[in-house]
């Protein structure tokens, strides 16, 4: 059995699936507050939410068009002080939002424009250098209080729902996003990139663009993760949205659901959010560790990650009958 | 009319490699409707000159028009917009889709660039079946075999929609049964409208299917006509038997 | 500015070019023999810093020696790290999705095995040498960085003739130039990649060494000369090892004079302007444009 057959029973398996199971999920997620759930676990699925988005926008980049970055913290810090100083000026958030999807869009580009004209390991470079070189500049900002971070201040009295519902509803957002592009024009032409970029040349498709594109919405998607999240902390430091761990953790989560599909990020990234905190606290020392390992092992031996594992179980028990 | 504005148009093409002149002050012009083939001993530069004109290297100096517009140096994806569109002599599928999603890929970037995704596999299928491949739609383009992947390629050419299709020893490595249909496949393109640009090593081959045929020899034009000129030009002959440099020894 | 400033940030700026260039050459190396990009460079320089410390905290070796000796542990920490997992990667020619995170969770792991060997202290090694000063004419320049710049040039002298007159060094250079014609004339990959990949990572382990006698670490030490390294393979053009000297320079230059102007805080943002603008300026690397010129001529 060839990698690119299990990628495509993972496809089959994903889309038999996809059908009725998104609005289920969505359903149930969105009724979920009627049962009453404890703060904590609302706490947890709200960043679940954000980590499934970010997740989901990571594979937009990676998976489909087969970019590999190191640096999505990036947009999701820039994204975080957006919003953060926004409101602190007094505009609402859902503004605030929207203007952390566009700087976030505006900073993919500082990377994109000069890395993305060259094939080769130069956009993987350069997501490190930008994500070290940004940290190192917010750490030493002033006027968004440097190292020691930034507080928002909200006069709005402060309702967790709220904050759950928006993480949902970026959430959805995303997955909408995704699915949409995964059959469409835009995701064939980013897939063929990915698979044989000079072939996809030849059959009209210009990469350039095309990876601006896609790096500019993924970039977006998590800017407004981080703004998000931003809200909901009202304390951000460079160290935390910044973080290379916040890096480590978006690209990670993709590739434990699977890379390159639409599920496999969602999986990703419920598995990571309900699972990480668990981790950090039982293994302060050593998480980075873990998933350091984990990434040497599913590459080496499941690179489709837990949907291209269903996928093969899938075929083998269907083979059996 | 139509030579005043030749389809395809390749006015003293030289490409150097360090010192060595590749291909040098090549010119012709392809007419509409034709399939011009080039051939020449290994090394006489095909491939280099397929490169100029499909746009994958720039010629150290020279013109290629078409239709009186300059292509020279233009990159793939821009040529397929003007109706140029290639195949790979050793075929690129795109292994991780199906054979319809390649060739959809094809129908969305191509020349009328469709955007709708139902417009879309209903010209995709449309294609395979003219390459005879339609009942392989839906299986992955790796595990498909070394004819039906070059059918592949023809079917995701001929899905841009292209005025002037570019082909690159599309023969190679196939068997007789399927050379002889790959050949009747080319005709029929022609037939169709689209313009064909083929280069072979097999001189059986473009000899049969061509209607105009140019002979590479040391990356210089060595002759140009029918397939009976060419077969009858002494030079051609000299330069595939060398009778007379064996003479000379 | 007098001359004697001028001078004595051209005489420092050299001396960090040549550690500089001893830190990028393994993964010029790593890179042009198996099309890789070393990300866990950062986390085998963190372990040639370590191991150099240990050899002069336990056993008394002088550090610079130490440094050395940190080579051959490595290189076999190299070999067997291709041996185990680098190996089973597909060959490509150019870097892959998997590589990169393959290596990046090498990183991942050997950095937080640090922290939990070493724990998160900054360390350094101190001796007599480190604060000691050598007087030329009216410039100052620091024994140990002299020092270490000496040592360095040793090791890529000692480079080159391995590359040059031995028969391996001349597989991993027909491997850099041209795979297939290697592998025709009966060049065993496997092998060769696995040497040079203990290569790379002997050398990082050596620069790390070295590194760590000039600067203090912790188990995060190397990110910030990962990047360097970066911009440095980046404008030497990738898998030129003269590249990697010129690129030291170059950075090495442009960080000492860019002092002048802007905090030291934001160094790192410099090395990233720069490689931006390598990339969209330059981006074969210098050796392009030496390439071009000759092609001109």
């Amino acid at each position: 059995m060839n990698a690119s057959s299990v990628v495509i029973a993972a496809q089959r398996v994903a889309r038999w699936r996809s059908a009725p199971l998104p609005w289920l999920l969505l359903a149930a997620l969105a009724a979920l507050p009627l049962l009453s759930p404890s703060p904590n676990f609302v706490r947890l699925l709200f960043t679940t939410f954000l980590w499934v988005t970010t997740s989901m926008a990571w594979n937009l980049v990676g998976g489909f068009a087969g970019q590999v970055s190191f640096g999505f913290a990036v947009f999701y810090g820039m994204g975080a002080y957006t919003t953060a100083l926004l409101m602190n000026t007094g505009v609402d958030p859902v503004p605030a939002f929207a203007a952390s999807a566009l700087s976030a869009a505006l900073v993919s580009l500082v990377v994109g424009v000069p890395a993305f004209r060259l094939r080769g390991p130069y956009f993987a470079i350069a997501t490190i250098g930008i994500s070290e070189a940004v940290r190192v500049v917010m750490t030493n900002l002033s006027f968004t209080g440097g190292a020691s971070g930034y507080r928002i201040v909200e006069h709005r009295p402060f309702h967790q729902l709220e904050h759950y519902y928006s993480a949902l509803l970026l959430a959805a957002l995303a997955f909408v996003i995704s699915a949409l592009i995964a059959h469409a024009k835009f995701g064939l032409g980013l897939q063929a990139i990915r698979q044989d970029e000079d072939a996809a040349a030849d059959l009209g498709v210009n990469p350039y663009p095309y990876k601006l594109a896609v790096h500019a919405l993924a970039a977006a998607l998590t800017g407004v993760a981080g703004g998000v999240f931003a809200r909901y902390a009202a304390f951000i430091h460079p160290a935390g949205v910044f973080g290379f761990h916040t890096s480590v953790h978006i690209l990670l989560m993709p590739v434990i659901g699977g890379i390159g599909t639409v599920w496999g990020p969602v999986l990703g990234g419920f598995v990571f959010g309900i699972v990480e905190e668990e981790i950090v606290a039982s293994f302060p020392q050593v998480h980075l560790l873990i998933y350091g390992s984990l990434l040497i092992l599913i590459i080496l031996f499941e690179p489709g990650g837990i949907l291209g594992g269903l996928g093969k179980l899938f075929r083998r028990f269907r083979g059996r009958r | 009319m139509e030579d005043a504005d030749p389809i395809l148009e390749v006015d003293k093409v030289t490409r150097y490699f360090g010192g060595l002149a590749a291909v040098k002050d090549v010119s012709f012009k392809v007419r509409q409707g034709q399939i011009f083939g080039f051939m020449g001993p290994n090394g006489a530069g095909k491939t280099t000159l397929f490169s100029m004109i499909a746009g994958a290297l720039k010629p150290s100096s020279g013109k290629i028009r078409s239709r009186g517009r300059d292509i020279t140096g233009a990159p793939a994806f821009k040529l397929i917009k003007l109706g140029i569109a290639r195949t790979h002599q050793i075929v690129r599928p795109f292994r991780e889709m199906t054979v319809l999603e390649n060739v959809q890929v094809a129908v969305h970037f191509g020349k009328q660039a469709v955007t709708g995704r139902a417009a879309a596999r209903e010209r995709a299928i449309e294609a395979l079946g003219y390459a005879g491949i339609d009942q392989l739609a839906n299986y992955p383009a790796a595990i498909l075999s070394v004819g039906h992947q070059k059918r592949l390629e023809i079917a995701r050419a001929l899905a841009t929609d292209p005025d002037l299709l570019l082909s690159d020893e599309i023969c190679g490595g196939l068997t007789h049964a399927e050379t002889s249909e790959m050949l009747a496949l080319l005709r029929r393109i022609r037939d169709s409208g689209t313009t064909v640009m083929y280069v072979e090593h097999d001189v059986k081959a473009i000899t049969s299917v061509c209607d105009r045929i140019m002979v590479l020899n040391y990356g210089r034009k060595l002759a140009e006509g029918t397939p009976d000129e060419i077969q009858n030009d002494p030079a051609v002959i000299e330069a595939y038997l060398g009778t007379r440099a064996r003479g000379r020894s | 500015m007098t001359l004697v400033d001028f001078t004595s940030l051209m005489v420092s700026a050299l001396l960090l070019a040549g550690i500089y260039a001893v830190m990028s050459v393994g993964m010029t190396v790593i890179y042009g023999v198996m099309k890789i990009v070393n990300l866990a460079h950062a986390g085998f320089m963190m372990l040639g810093a370590y191991l150099a410390l240990e050899l002069f905290e336990r056993f008394q070796i002088d550090p610079i020696l130490a440094a050395f000796l940190t080579f051959p542990v490595m290189f076999l920490l190299g070999g067997a790290v291709h041996w185990v997992l680098v190996r089973r990667l597909p060959h490509a020619d150019e870097p892959t999705l998997p590589s990169l995170l393959l290596m990046f969770g090498l990183w991942l792991v050997l950095q937080n095995l640090g922290y939990l060997i070493w724990g998160n202290t900054d360390r350094s090694i101190f001796t007599p040498r480190t604060l000691s000063v050598v007087n030329v004419g009216p410039i100052a320049i620091s024994t140990l960085r002299l020092v270490v710049f000496i040592a360095a040039l040793v090791c890529l002298g000692l480079l080159e003739a391995w590359l040059h007159y031995t028969w391996f060094g001349r597989s991993v250079r027909a491997l850099i130039q041209n795979r297939y014609a290697a592998l025709i004339t009966g060049v065993h990959e496997d092998r060769t990649a696995g040497i040079a990949f203990g290569l790379g990572i002997g050398f990082a382990g050596l620069a790390g060494g070295l590194l760590g006698s000039l600067y203090s670490f912790d188990p995060d030490f190397g990110r910030a000369f990962l990047i360097r390294a970066f911009v440095i393979i980046v404008l030497g053009g990738l898998d030129s090892i003269s590249g990697v000297a010129i690129g030291a320079l170059v950075l090495a230059l442009v960080e000492t004079f860019s002092i002048i102007f802007v905090p030291a805080g934001y160094q790192l943002a410099i090395s990233f302007a720069l490689l931006a603008l390598v990339l969209i300026v330059l981006p074969g690397g210098i050796a392009s444009l030496l390439a071009k010129a000759r092609r001109l001529a």
